[in-house]
Parts: C-alpha cells; sequence; structure tokens
C-alpha cells in the first residue's frame, strides 16, 4: 500500500490557516487516524503556519509556505518550509499570566508532538514535527 | 461568523455554530461575541457543541471574552469535545474557566449566580 502523502502551498497569512487545517485533518481522518492524533497533528502544523505567518514572515509579504505530511504505520511526519526570517521556536517561552490571550503555540506544539526540529536556512526555514501514533503504540504493547 | 443567542433568565446563552474557532477567524469571533456579551446579562454560557477545532489564537479569543465579563459576571464553556477539552487542559484554561458537559449542567451552575444577581 502506498504511503499517504500530503503535499500543501498556503500563503504565509493568519486567513491560510483555516484551509489548511481543514485540508490537514481531511488528509488524516481518510489515512486512518483517530480523533485525537488527527487533532494534535493539525493542531501543531497550523500553530507552526501561524508562527511563521506572524513572526518569520511579517516582513516579507504573503510568501509560500509548504506543508508535507507522511502517515506511516508507525508515525506521521510534517515539514513546513518557508522562505521567511526565523520564527521564535523555542519551548518554554509561553505567558506567566495564566490570562494571556497569545504566547502558547510553541510549548503547545512541544506538548501534542514527540519530537520538534527547526533548521534556520541561509534564506528561510524547515519546521520538522514528528507524532508517534497511539495506536501503533499500543499495538506494539500488545503483541 | 455564525451566533445563536438564547437568553435565560439573568443569563445568556452564545451557541458558536461555526466548525472551526483558529487564527483566520479569532478576531472576527471576539468582535461578534463581544457585542453580545454587551448587552448582557453578563453571565455567559458559551458552547461549543458545534466547534470541531481550536487553535491557541481561538483559545486566547475565549479568554478576551472571560476578561471582558470578569467582575461584572460570569463566562463559562458547555459542549466542548474530549478533543478540545485536552487543549483546555494542556494551556491550563480549564483552571481558570468553568467548563460543563451540557448546556443544562451550566445553566444549572449558574442559576444561582443569576438569582444572586437579579436580586
Amino acid at each position: 500500500m502506498a504511503t499517504p502523502v500530503l503535499h500543501l502551498i498556503v500563503p504565509a497569512g493568519l486567513k491560510s490557516v483555516s484551509e489548511a487545517g481543514s485540508r490537514i485533518r481531511s488528509f488524516l481522518e481518510a489515512a486512518g487516524l483517530d480523533e485525537l492524533d488527527s487533532f494534535h497533528i493539525e493542531l501543531a502544523i497550523v500553530e507552526v503556519i501561524t508562527n511563521v505567518a506572524r513572526h518569520g514572515c511579517a516582513e516579507s509579504g504573503e510568501i509560500p509556505i509548504t506543508v508535507r505530511l507522511t502517515v506511516t504505520a508507525e508515525a506521521v511526519q510534517a515539514t513546513i518550509e518557508d522562505s521567511g526570517s526565523a520564527p521564535p521556536m523555542r519551548p518554554g517561552s509561553g505567558p506567566s499570566d495564566p490570562l494571556a490571550e497569545g504566547g502558547r503555540g510553541i510549548d503547545i506544539v512541544y506538548s501534542v508532538m514527540d519530537e520538534v526540529t527547526h533548521v534556520v536556512l541561509k534564506r528561510g526555514n524547515i519546521i520538522a514535527l514528528t507524532k508517534r501514533l497511539r495506536q501503533a503504540a499500543s499495538a506494539e504493547a500488545e503483541s | 461568523m455564525r451566533l445563536a443567542r438564547q437568553l435565560h433568565d439573568d443569563l445568556q446563552i452564545v451557541r458558536v455554530l461555526e466548525r472551526r474557532l483558529d487564527a483566520s477567524f479569532s478576531e472576527e469571533f471576539i468582535r461578534a461575541v463581544s457585542d453580545l456579551i454587551a448587552r448582557g446579562p453578563h453571565l455567559v454560557i458559551l458552547d461549543l457543541s458545534s466547534v470541531e477545532f481550536i487553535d491557541s489564537r481561538g483559545l486566547g479569543s475565549v479568554l478576551a471574552l472571560y476578561k471582558m465579563v470578569a467582575g461584572e459576571g460570569d463566562l463559562v464553556i458547555s459542549g466542548a469535545r474530549d478533543t478540545i477539552l485536552t487543549l483546555f487542559r494542556l494551556a491550563r484554561i480549564d483552571n481558570i474557566i468553568a467548563v460543563y458537559p451540557t448546556e443544562g449542567d451550566a445553566v444549572a451552575a449558574l442559576r444561582p449566580a443569576a438569582a444572586i444577581a437579579g436580586t
């Protein structure tokens, strides 16, 4: 069976978030992921797109963001690439005020994904996310 | 932004009829709901039964609305699905904003507060 792959290019603006999220969700559900894994992977990718759109591409206009998503039996891997400046991607930089309205996005990404890497290129960034699937983990534990 | 409002004694129920509450719509959402909140009452049940996805910006907009009524009333959540509740827990919002499984549960919990507000 072929490995499901999604290749998505969206303009780096907040208006793109909904469309990208909906397409990612449909893809993950069609690939057979359960609701919680699908939600968390969509959430992480959407947070990265928002972060890139707000920070990394703020001075570059609506440059394209490329999302690639691959599903295997064990894990989902996503890469988000852009040609903007480096967005902040450090974990633990969330707000100290529990009522703060923003600043939680990156901590959420690290909480719901198993691996997060950020490679800063000469022109642009590659942010790679990996989520090991709970379905695969529980099947492994039973065997 | 599709919303439905129902007045219920001294409280109002605002039902979010959108499937997504994310960065694309969070500002529009705050504007639309704050208009309803401004009309009162300030005891508000925000029903999320129809919402399938929320991101950190959507979460931030719910917090902004909560702060809007704080002191004058209260804002609670009803109907959030389990996936969305995981986000509330991750962001520790469940320690700040009361969350109820159904609108009926939220109404029952807020009724004493509504009675006091009405005296």
